[in-house]
């Protein structure tokens, strides 16, 4: 195995342990419950780390290893994870009003929920951006 | 002014000289590479040892959430050791990180495997009695670190292997 197959490997296994993460921490679903859903966004952004770490080393190889099927399997990684942040984003925005409201009866409650917000829009910004860079080179080394 | 310049290079004079640089640069880099990859997986461990602190081998329930909690700490380790690996498996010559990382690689694969038996051990005594709540909860632990062991164990042992025929001899 050369060193970018090794590099492959480490990619694939960061995307699938990530992956496999995100699932079980959002499980099981509770759509309807304001806390549940902020809570599926904010942890998602607070483990994306590695999943993002192990898309750059698959797009690296790819830049290194031009391939059409590699290529195609990273675009339909990179959009599918792109839509899902954008989706949970759009998902904690809705439930940020009843959240902030159920934050209110509580003492500094308020303070922490909006420290929660701004962390979880702010990582979720910038992993969206990150994807979006890498969907768009994946789309440019898939068509070239 | 302004015009772009092609600048070819003259077999065995400044072309030779800007490749022989070039190749030492990279050789340089990828050295840099493996000692920066040594040191996150320090960082890595040194996070999985905490959550060892303070020690309760004896009770259950303590045991089982520590070890519910290592698997978080295995990419920070992996992408240490094994992105490591790559840059002095890569590199020319390998120096002194080659061999901490072979060993690394080996001996982190190895324990990944046995904490994850160890879960499997500690989740059976654990499972008895416990809540339907926290049994699901539990079964998700089990799964996450049935993956993460799986995954990362291999990957380590695989790193090792992938070194060790490119040690020099």
């Amino acid at each position: 195995m050369s060193a970018l197959g090794l590099l492959e490997l480490l990619g694939w296994v960061l995307v699938v342990t990530g992956g496999v993460d995100l699932v079980l921490v959002n499980t099981p679903l509770q759509f309807g419950n304001p806390l549940w859903e902020f809570g599926v966004a904010s942890q998602t952004v607070s483990s994306l780390v590695p999943l993002l770490a192990g898309v750059a080393l698959l797009l690296v190889v790819a830049e290194g290893r031009p391939h059409r099927v590699r290529s195609g399997v990273l675009v339909a990684l990179t959009l599918g994870a792109l839509l899902t942040l954008v989706a949970l984003g759009a998902l904690a925005g809705l439930s940020v009003p009843p959240l902030l409201e159920l934050a209110g009866v509580q003492e500094g409650a308020p303070e922490a929920a909006r420290r929660a917000v701004l962390k979880t829009f702010g990582l979720g910004a910038i992993g969206a951006a990150f994807l979006a860079v890498c969907t768009t080179r994946s789309l440019r080394l898939f068509t070239t | 002014m302004g015009e772009r310049q092609i600048i070819v290079g003259q077999p065995g004079g400044g072309g030779a000289e800007a490749r022989a640089e070039w190749s030492a640069g990279v050789e340089a880099a990828l050295k840099f590479a493996a000692w920066a990859g040594l040191l996150l997986a320090l960082i890595g461990l040194f996070d999985l040892a905490l959550v060892w602190y303070p020690l309760g081998l004896g009770d259950t329930a303590r045991q089982f959430a520590t070890l519910a909690t290592v698997p978080t700490a295995f990419p920070t380790v992996a992408l240490g050791l094994v992105g490591g690996a790559i840059a002095a498996g890569a590199a020319v010559t390998g120096g002194a990180a080659r061999g901490f990382l072979l060993l690394g690689n080996a001996v982190v694969g190895l324990a990944v495997l046995a904490l994850t038996v160890w879960f499997i051990v500690v989740y059976r005594e654990a499972a008895v009695g416990m809540e339907p709540m926290v049994l699901s909860g539990a079964r998700k632990a089990l799964a996450r670190a049935l993956v993460f062991g799986l995954a990362f164990g291999a990957l380590h042992l695989g790193a090792a292997w992938w070194l060790r025929g490119r040690v020099p001899r």
